[in-house]
């Protein structure tokens, strides 16, 4: 049993700061093993969950000593329990709803039936990347403290969640300490103890360096260093597909839009994956456009949506979709036919098997250099099929509602895996892969820097103009 | 566990049911076909362990699989293990002030959670267990409906005694870890040698410790053994014996006082008991024993050897209504598929000592005293003559005692409750003007006419040879020379001015002044003897005592004049006891 773990233990009200790669997940499994009963254990992002949850069966964690959730996910569950004392009427919640939700749920937790339930039902709380919390959610967890002992891990430096709505994020040294006793922190860069022990030292220090906002170098023995051009990235992403089967993260600077990942998988023509973030707005806003079309509009929506999802579509069938957007005949169209015939009925009918079914052949068309689309969102592309299906069980109203849906269920089954991503730093918090890539890599903030740069566990690519870099 | 609210719908002969439940040791009485058992096998099913719980087309109110069957029940004093979130902790209700369900907030306390399960089952015939919730349900197991305690004791409890599935002598030997229930079956199998059988003797030990407060008779001492009668060996083969004697050989009512311990003490959370006709089998002196045994208590006064947190039975018998308090009788009423269950109030508590029959009955006479108890006894007999040997109590009536001036409150309360009532007592001014809102709620009312009260109406109205007889009888009972001296008395002071009054009075005197030939006369010398057999009535309150305010005396009396009632037909007394007899029998 680690020190960490110990004094977790020992502590029933206790703060743990834990940098990138250095056993956090490995403590908290241990510290939930070695605790008796059963302990919530909280953290922000379906990715965060799954990565628990695999450190968990690592370990061989007994399922019953644990329950697993985001903290919206458990406070949305306690609020469609109890939706009067929580003020929120059920349906799908949307951003908004959600420091509601929170709020509320802290709220419920004061009254005396649900400290009963709650005291039966766990035997501490322990919350994972607490620097993400906001003021609503440090409350929440504050609610829960009062019924049972709290621990809380995380490291302020990977604080990267920004709010739009002005919400605050905790404070570590104001809100976490004053309330939490802080434990030593981890020492140990265990992620590159097997994989690369000089990436893990030299981190050590940037982690320093960055907590200093001092400028630091790229050593070449370290990291390789590209200089930024207009195909660096590209050139850098197909250089790492070497590596076979390894897997690869391709960071990009942006922090709330995707399309620069998009653009640049499409570039990379599917050998890359951009993903989509956890409630997956594209995914929402095409199932939206679908349930307020009629007729040709149908059609049109599904050309739209796999064009966003392949390459070839876009231009190969733009002939058939402005004859579908202007109800124009078709039959001057050669190509095609069948897809024509298929979206024709989905037009129609909506026919969801045919929508589905003109998806599956979208992805076979040629063009005239008998090329085939390559999927580079097959995170949306697969998740369209997923609502679709659930969709056509019958059992939702909308395509929306099925879409919602077919997300939730991804939170439980675990995200799907791919070798390779574009991703933006958000998404790819708290998980590891043996190589990253930071694309033009002066434009992240030093904490968006810190998460980029702990990702990769064997190797660590760094795209950018100079030599060396500065946090800001 | 306790049950705080019952609601059915088409259940057998129950269309709809909504009972709020405030009581712990719950007495459903009723007349045959108001639906009690139904009430029980509702619960039962409800809050039944068993996952296959069979259904048929008869489980549905006439018949009919269209009505789906919605048995929901709300109970209270959850189990810890329902409370956790990952299993019922989402679901959990208030009883609100209003005696309406709702989410539970600040001042709810742990009393007052609820979980509210809910039975339905639909054409498919497939039961369906659900906790309620305030935006969904959730299906529930059977074996977390197990946690809520529920046993029903049944009529047929042989299996209760064998170490097969499920039962409470398994059960008893589960929390015993060191037991192996499987090894002990092969044990058995392999021919019960000398002496293997130890560890399960323990717990037949264990259960004579439970078993004996309730009036049990152990011969021998309790211990395994393999069913003399089974052909095969298994351990739903090995059972509880009293030395050589298989348990289940005892007598029915043994059988049920067993079974009922072994019950409670497996239920740590408080047991829910459910007993049909619980006097079934059992002696008087032991039913009471079960009756005090099964009164739940509250949590804090539990044992080890578990307790009861709520008991349903339904009963018949006037010796369980003698043992309870009035507040634990229920009276079940069913009316066209609507069924109600209402609760007695203390002030019948007089009752439950003095005609606890009362309760059990479905029509009640409410006399005014003992007076007019007496004379509708006599009166009966007349009545079971005339009426094929039929009476009152074939006619499901039971006389009470109003007492007075609380007659009239007792009749409209027992009204409300379902009874059919009538009133039977004196005329007076207070009577004759509550009479029509009595009519208004079904109440029969018998009064006599001229606001007359009984001893009057007797003495002016009862012809004059049974008067005579009546004479003689009281005579006997208060001593002729006594009874004289005290009626030449007062009829002295009231009628010394006109009528003879020899000295020494002897009773042809007084037959003489009965038969004073002055019709005026001859009225005011019965009314003045009315007053004195009545000396309450007489003005400025008499002294003395009256001459049959007892039971047993009136009935004497009756008994000197009811046969010769025809020669009177005319007489209000006639006409009266006429009405009554319409009513009695129904026309």
């Amino acid at each position: 049993m680690s020190d960490a773990v110990k004094e977790l233990l020992q502590h029933d009200h206790a703060s743990l700061v834990a940098p990138a790669g250095y056993g956090k997940t490995e403590t908290i499994a241990q510290f939930v093993a070695q605790s008796e009963g059963k302990q919530l254990v909280l953290t922000h992002t379906h990715a965060g969950v799954q990565s628990l949850a695999k450190r968990f069966k690592k370990y061989s964690v007994n399922s019953s000593k644990f329950e697993l959730d985001t903290i919206s996910g458990w406070a949305l569950r306690m609020a469609n329990y109890y939706p009067q004392s929580t003020a929120f009427t059920k349906g799908i919640p949307s951003g908004d709803d959600w420091p509601v939700i929170v709020s509320g749920v802290a709220n419920l937790l004061k009254f005396p039936f649900i400290k009963r339930v709650i005291s039966q039902s766990y035997t501490g709380v322990i919350v994972d990347e607490y620097q993400d919390c906001n003021l609503g959610h440090h409350s929440l967890i504050l609610a829960l403290a009062e019924v049972l002992p709290c621990r809380v891990v995380g490291d302020p430096l990977q604080g990267i969640y920004s709010f739009a709505k002005g919400e605050k994020l905790v404070d570590w040294d104001i809100d976490v300490k004053s309330y939490f006793t802080s434990i030593s922190e981890l020492t140990i860069p265990y992620r590159w103890q097997n994989t690369n022990l000089r990436l893990g030292g030299w981190l050590k220090n940037v982690r320093e360096k960055i907590y200093a906002e001092q400028t630091f170098d790229l050593p070449s023995s370290v990291v390789n260093h590209v200089v930024l051009s207009d195909s660096s990235s590209r050139a850098t992403c197909y250089r790492l597909m070497r590596t076979q089967n390894d897997t690869v993260v391709a960071i990009h600077p942006e922090l709330k839009h995707a399309n620069s990942c998009h653009t640049l998988a499409s570039q990379l023509i599917g050998n890359y994956q951009s993903i989509e973030e956890v409630d997956a707005k594209e995914l929402q806003k095409h199932a939206k456009k679908f349930d307020n079309a009629t007729g040709n509009q149908r059609a049109v929506v599904f050309i739209d949506f796999a064009s966003d999802c392949m390459t070839i579509v876009s231009s190969e069938l733009r002939t058939i979709r402005a004859n579908f957007e202007n109800s124009k005949s078709q039959t001057l169209v050669k190509k095609n036919k069948h897809i024509i015939d298929l979206l024709s009925d989905v037009a129609q009918t909506g026919d969801i098997s045919k929508i589905k079914n003109s998806l599956k052949a979208m992805r076979h068309i040629v063009n005239s250099k008998n090329e085939s689309p390559s999927l580079y969102r097959a995170d949306l592309f697969d998740s369209m099929m997923d609502a679709l299906t659930l969709f056509e069980s019958g059992n939702y109203a909308s395509l929306v509602e099925a879409a919602w849906n077919a997300r939730q269920r991804q939170k439980h089954i675990g995200r799907r895996e791919y070798t390779r991503i574009v991703s933006r730093t958000l998404l790819i918090k708290g998980l590891e892969y043996q190589h990253a890539i930071l694309l033009d890599a002066d434009k992240f903030d030093s904490k968006n820097l810190y998460v980029a740069l702990t990702r990769g566990s064997t190797s660590l690519t760094i795209i950018s103009k100079e030599p060396r870099l500065t946090p800001k | 566990m306790r049950i705080r609210h019952l609601s059915i719908s088409n259940f057998r002969g129950i269309k709809e049911l909504d009972w709020f439940i405030n009581g712990t040791n719950i007495c459903l009485i009723g007349p045959n076909n108001s639906t009690k058992t139904t009430i029980l096998d509702a619960i039962e099913c409800v809050l039944s362990p068993k996952w296959n719980l069979i259904f048929s087309d008869t489980d549905f109110y006439q018949l009919n699989p269209a009505n789906t069957i919605k048995i929901v029940v709300s109970v209270s004093d959850i189990p810890d293990k329902l409370l956790k979130i990952y299993n019922l902790g989402g679901y959990i209700w208030a009883l609100k002030a209003d005696n309406s369900f709702g989410e539970p907030d600040d001042k709810t306390t742990d009393g007052d959670c609820l979980l509210r399960i809910c039975l339905t089952v639909d054409r498919n015939l497939e039961p369906m267990w659900e906790a309620l919730g305030h935006s969904d349900k959730t299906r529930i197991s059977a074996a977390d409906r197990e946690l809520l305690g529920m046993s029903r004791v049944n009529t047929y409890v042989d299996r209760d005694f064998s170490w097969g599935k499920n039962t409470p002598l398994t059960r008893i030997t589960q929390d015993d870890a060191t037991v192996n229930l499987a090894e002990m079956g092969r044990t058995a199998r392999d021919a019960l040698k000398t002496n293997p059988l130890t560890d399960l003797d323990k717990v037949a030990e264990e259960v004579e410790k439970f078993v004996k407060p309730y009036g049990v008779k152990i011969e021998n001492k309790l211990r395994a053994g393999l069913d003399p009668d089974s052909t095969s060996l298994g351990r739903g083969n090995l059972i509880l014996h009293d030395g050589e004697i298989p348990v289940y050989q005892y007598g029915l009512g043994s059988k049920r006082l067993i079974s009922i311990a072994m019950q409670k003490s497996i239920t740590k959370n408080g047991a829910i008991v459910l007993i049909d006709e619980i006097e079934h089998g059992l002696e008087p002196y032991r039913l009471c024993q079960l009756v005090r045994f099964i009164r739940p208590f509250p949590q804090k006064m539990a044992t080890n050897a578990g307790y009861i947190a709520q008991t349903f039975f339904t009963s018949h018998s006037v010796s369980v209504l003698m043992e309870l308090q009035v507040t634990e009788l229920y009276v079940v009423r069913s009316i066209n598929g609507m069924t109600s269950v209402k609760q007695f109030e203390k002030q019948f508590q007089p009752f439950m000592r003095s005609s606890p029959q009362a309760f059990l009955s479905p029509r009640i006479i409410v006399c005014e005293g003992p007076t007019e108890v007496g004379l509708l006894r006599a009166v009966d007999k007349l009545w079971i003559e005339n009426h094929n040997g039929l009476g009152m109590t074939s006619n499901g009536i039971t006389l009470i005692d109003g007492k007075g001036s609380t007659m009239t409150e007792y009749a409209q309360k027992l009204r409300s409750l379902g009874y059919e009532v009538l009133i039977f007592g004196d005329a007076d001014t207070d009577m004759e003007q509550k009479r029509d809102a009595l009519e208004k709620e079904n109440i029969k009312v018998i009064l006599w006419a001229n606001e007359a009260y009984t001893e009057m109406r007797l003495l002016l109205d009862i012809p004059i040879v049974a008067l005579k007889n009546v004479f003689i009888y009281l005579f006997m009972e208060h001593g002729e020379d006594d009874l004289l001296n005290s009626i030449r008395d007062k009829l002295k002071n009231k009628l010394g001015n006109i009528v003879n009054l020899p000295q020494p009075f002897t009773k042809d005197d007084l037959f003489d002044l009965l038969e004073e030939p002055d019709r005026e006369k001859n009225i005011k010398i019965r009314e003045a003897l009315a007053t004195i057999a009545n000396p309450s009535k007489s003005k400025g309150k008499g002294k003395g005592t009256a001459w049959f305010k007892r039971t047993d005396l009136a009935e004497n009396v009756g008994d000197c004049f009811v046969n010769e009632l025809n020669q009177v037909s005319s007489s209000d007394l006639a006409q009266k006891f006429g009405e009554i007899e319409k009513w009695v029998y129904g026309s």
